[in-house]
């Protein structure tokens, strides 16, 4: 346990030293969200920002041959997997609260409507795209490399940031389809559910991702 | 004696390359040089001793345990330097310090910082503003903080002149004043083992060609010259690396055989450079 939070800790460093366009993309979200008057889309333009941040563990890796320095370590290779995706849902949380804490004070500074519901409803949704995201690129990252994996993991990451940027309209057809959808009633009646289904089934394929890493990266010659 | 590595009957094969029964032990207390041509197979060894590629039969041991099994025990123990560092380029060399230190027991940071300062280092610097031979310092440092037994080193010395080679060979002289420590040397600049290796582990193609004490190497072989036509063909067979010019002929002999040849052939010491360029030429078993 001890060697994963280790490991979280070295792809913190490995990644903070590229922050600058996560910061630019927070950046553009705030002007955009006080341009508009509305702070509906900020948390997609952070988890967005997010996305492509946690692709830099890979780019930045290959670039520096730090599969190398993870072959040095004393380290299991389940571990440096196991310790990836740790550090990649950390970062979902970190994110997630982030746009909460940000749109709550872009609210109160700017005086702009914030619907707490809604956005913890949509952050919790966005949670789950990114998860599916990542569970879908990861492995390809940790079978062949970043460069290798690269092609079909964007196309996964285009998906994600599609789906992330149509997110309003998406969940405003979700919001039309409920009175025809007994399912969906039921979800959203219960605060729990609502809340807890995405994050858990984000969850569920990231742990499935991360075993399918594991095996994939245990066999990989480095 | 205990060996601090031992390669047992290796095998690895890819597309086109293949290391054949590859075998060898490097006792505690010893420097070993791994020496042979661009591709014969020493980043390959290197890479499977560090669990980089699977075996496809054989086995290693480094301090007397299997480096599959032990892996993370025998890894707190290895310092390894690699041709190219693996440090993130934007990294300070604090920032190295901080990424690395937590997955040693043994890190000991005022070790680190000593040697940043001995090796004349600024902590503050980031790793891309380093030179070659600074980087290849920096590894260095990072393996002797954790308090390494055994230290890989695989072309450490490739583009760095005189100086810092000279700067290097020094260090590790230093490092091996602790009989429990151990060093393998990969390295096609054979003129640096020349000062501080024990013992020569000659690779090409993938086969071992020789593994044991480097003076019994120097000692067994010599240079061979002579004018045209003193050599028959069967004496010719003798000669590895027999090579031809105007004037006559140079090769590489054992010195046993020296007594099947004319006793008008002039005999000279042999050195490490000689040795694996007549052999790599000649493709002979020593």
């Amino acid at each position: 346990m001890n060697k994963i939070a280790h490991f979280i800790h070295l792809d913190f460093y490995t990644i903070i030293p590229y922050k600058k366009p996560l910061y630019l993309l927070i950046l553009v979200g705030l002007v955009m969200s006080v341009i508009i008057e509305s702070i509906s889309e900020l948390p997609a333009i952070i988890m967005m920002g997010l996305l492509v941040v946690m692709s830099y563990p890979f780019s930045i890796g290959e670039k520096n041959g730090i599969d190398t320095l993870y072959a040095t370590l004393p380290i299991k290779r389940n571990s440096v997997v196991t310790g990836r995706y740790a550090f990649v849902f950390c970062m979902e949380i970190i994110a997630a609260i982030f746009a909460l804490l940000l749109s709550a004070a872009l609210s109160v500074i700017f005086t702009i409507d914030l619907n707490v519901t809604e956005t913890l409803v949509s952050l919790c949704f966005l949670t789950a795209v990114f998860s599916l995201v990542v569970s879908l690129q990861y492995p390809l990252y940790f079978k062949f490399g970043y460069t290798k994996g690269q092609p079909f993991a964007y196309l996964f990451l285009s998906l994600g940031i599609l789906t992330i940027a149509l997110w309003s309209g998406i969940s405003e057809n979700l919001a039309s389809l409920t009175s025809l959808n007994n399912l969906w009633e039921g979800i959203s009646a219960n605060p729990y559910l609502m809340f807890g289904l995405p994050v858990g089934i984000g969850f569920l394929f990231l742990a499935l991702s991360c075993a399918l890493s594991c095996r994939l990266y245990e066999k990989r010659d480095i | 004696m205990i060996n601090i590595l031992e390669l047992n009957h290796v095998n690895k094969g890819f597309d086109g390359f293949s290391l054949q029964d590859v075998s060898f032990a490097l006792p505690t207390g010893f420097i070993m040089g791994y020496i042979g041509p661009n591709g014969a197979g020493k980043t390959t060894t290197i890479k499977l001793i560090l669990n980089m590629l699977s075996l496809d039969s054989g086995s290693i041991k480094v301090f007397g345990k299997d480096n599959k099994i032990c892996e993370q025990e025998i890894k707190e123990k290895i310092g390894v330097v690699m041709d190219q560092p693996f440090y993130v380029d934007e990294w300070t060399l604090l920032d190295v310090e901080r990424s690395l230190s937590p997955f040693y027991q043994k890190w000991n940071s005022s070790k680190y910082s000593t040697l940043l300062k001995e090796f004349h280092l600024d902590a503050q610097k980031k790793v891309k503003a380093l030179s070659r031979g600074m980087k290849i310092k920096l590894m260095i440092a990072v393996a002797l903080s954790h308090e390494a037994d055994l230290l890989i080193l695989d072309e450490p010395t490739s583009g760095l002149d005189a100086v810092a080679r000279n700067e290097l060979i020094d260090i590790l002289g230093i490092f091996m004043t602790d009989e429990n420590k151990g060093i393998l040397f990969s390295t096609h600049i054979t003129s640096d083992l020349e000062k501080i290796a024990d013992y020569i582990t000659f690779i090409n193609n993938g086969k071992i060609l020789y593994s044991s004490t480097k003076d019994d190497l120097l000692e067994k072989y010599c240079i061979v010259k002579g004018g045209n036509g003193t050599l028959n063909p069967e004496q010719k067979k003798h000669v590895i690396g027999y090579r031809e010019h105007s004037v006559g002929f140079d090769g590489l002999i054992d010195r046993n055989l020296l007594k099947a040849l004319p006793k008008s052939v002039v005999t000279e010491p042999s050195n490490l450079d000689e040795i694996v360029v007549r052999f790599t030429m000649g493709e002979k078993q020593i």
